[in-house]
């Protein structure tokens, strides 16, 4: 038994290909992800960067392909169990209007891991001070600004207590003043160890928070590496050149 | 022949109770259609390709018809078939599921305004299809189909009248009964305007205050 050598694999994927129509998306993608790394995907628009999230979750099921989380295989009867330890933070936030925002936290606790109200409420407001929003519990999404509403996103994904987060371009519907909180909270989360996948443009954020990045073009893994590698030394030239190309857009953060 | 207020004020206990049977048959039927309207609405974006069909007909069906044929239909063509179902349940089964098919659009439309995200995030929660529907969508349609609703409800209301023709004894058909011996029909149908005008009026009131009510803070 020589497990201590062997690499902690928590995710992996094999030969996942995905179509919409008579549109590939995702074009044989395979790869595993290490527990406590933090892997950043990025590449042009329309790559499959998010859809590569969602079939890892099984949101859109992958045609051909397997995924493995914990050595489980990911499948449609034990998708629900899976999904309460892999948590999902959205573009678009995608907070339940309806609910507070102490709600919006504990009703994947209560609803999904029938925990009680009192214990729910009671991790959903040590995950809300977490982010900066324990003031804030009894508003509405509604009554928050961007930056708050994905503060409350992450707050809602870390009450899971999950093992994996997956960050779909967490920032890029925020105005540039309010994605450093965001931002702050996901280098935390990075510095804690928490298993992270985050489709994202923020460059600086992936310098000083990634391990590896992945970069996608055309539904598969161009390249990945470390960051730093890709950054200085990309083997494909099509890498550099498109991290050169955000780092002018986007700052070097 | 002018407005008789001698008369009208005589035949309103008969005409105002002639409008609680209005009122009874509007509110089964408008919840007949809320239940069924909601169901059908769900399955059409939610169920298998067999469902959609089979609901997309009968949404079709029911909007196609006129609504006296169908009455006539229920309350003629049940009872051929040896189903006995009485005046009042022959209108409620031709308003209800009438109503249902209008209805089902109105709570398609807001469950389409939500939009995919929300589920999406409740489903990577872990959350069932079932229990997202339940907890996340149906909250939020319910009250986005309120203002349809509202319409929904003044349009049955009206509509109601055609029981008229199976002789159920609502507002119409007793006011016709006084018609037949008073022979003052500007008076009874100025009257039973004013009562369809409150009750039409009242409801929209009503729907109001609840839409305010249950309007979600800080969303548009």
């Amino acid at each position: 038994m020589n497990t201590k050598e062997q690499p902690d694999v928590i995710l992996k994927a094999e030969d996942i290909h995905k179509s919409y129509g008579e549109t590939k998306i995702l074009d044989g993608i395979s790869f595993e992800v290490e527990r406590g790394e933090c892997i950043i995907i990025a590449g042009p628009s329309g790559t499959g960067k998010s859809t590569l999230l969602r079939c890892i979750n099984h949101l859109v099921p992958p045609e051909t392909g397997r995924i493995w989380f914990n050595g489980k295989e990911v499948a449609r009867k034990n998708v629900n169990e899976i999904r309460q330890k892999m948590s999902m933070v959205f573009q678009d936030f995608a907070l339940f209007d309806h609910l507070t925002v102490l709600s919006n936290v504990t009703i994947g606790l209560i609803k999904g891991k029938n925990m009680d109200k009192i214990a729910a409420r009671e991790i959903a407001s040590e995950k809300l001070t977490d982010v900066g929003l324990d003031r804030w519990m009894n508003v509405y999404p509604g009554e928050l600004s961007g930056g708050q509403k994905q503060r409350v996103g992450i707050a809602r994904a870390l009450a899971m207590e999950p093992e994996l987060i997956l960050f779909d371009e967490p920032t890029s519907a925020l105005d540039p003043e309010l994605i450093g909180e965001v931002l702050e909270i996901m280098k935390k989360l990075a510095q804690r160890q928490m298993t992270m996948m985050v489709v994202t443009h923020e460059m600086g954020f992936a310098r000083s928070a990634g391990d590896r990045m992945f970069f996608m073009e055309g539904g598969k893994i161009l390249e990945s590496g470390p960051i730093t590698q890709m950054f200085s030394n990309p083997r494909e030239k099509r890498t550099g050149e498109f991290l050169h190309k955000l780092e002018e857009l986007y700052g070097k953060g | 022949m002018g407005f008789d207020v001698g008369l009208a004020l005589k035949s309103l206990p008969y005409l105002l109770s002639g409008a609680g049977i209005t009122i009874g048959i509007v509110l089964s039927a408008l919840l007949v259609g809320a239940v069924l309207g909601l169901l059908i609405a769900f399955g059409q974006l939610f169920g298998g390709k067999a469902i959609q069909r089979a609901l997309n007909t009968y949404v079709n069906f029911f909007r196609s018809q006129p609504e006296l044929l169908l009455l006539w239909l229920f309350w003629l063509g049940l009872p051929a078939v040896g189903i006995k179902v009485g005046a009042f349940g022959a209108a409620l089964l031709a308003f209800g599921l009438r109503s249902a098919a209008y209805q089902s659009q109105i709570f398609r439309g807001s469950i389409q305004a939500i939009g995919s995200s929300q589920l999406m995030a409740a489903r990577s929660m872990g959350l069932s299809l079932h229990k997202s529907i339940v907890y996340i969508l149906l909250p939020q349609t319910l009250r986005l189909s309120i203002p349809g609703f509202t319409s929904e409800y003044s349009i049955v209301l009206k509509d109601s009248a055609v029981a008229y023709s199976i002789g159920l004894a609502e507002l119409v058909t007793r006011g016709g009964f006084i018609i037949e011996r008073t022979f003052d029909p500007t008076t009874i149908y100025l009257t039973i305007a004013g009562i369809y005008l409150c009750l039409t009026y009242g409801g929209i009131k009503v729907l109001h205050i609840a839409e305010k009510k249950f309007k979600i803070p800080g969303y548009h």
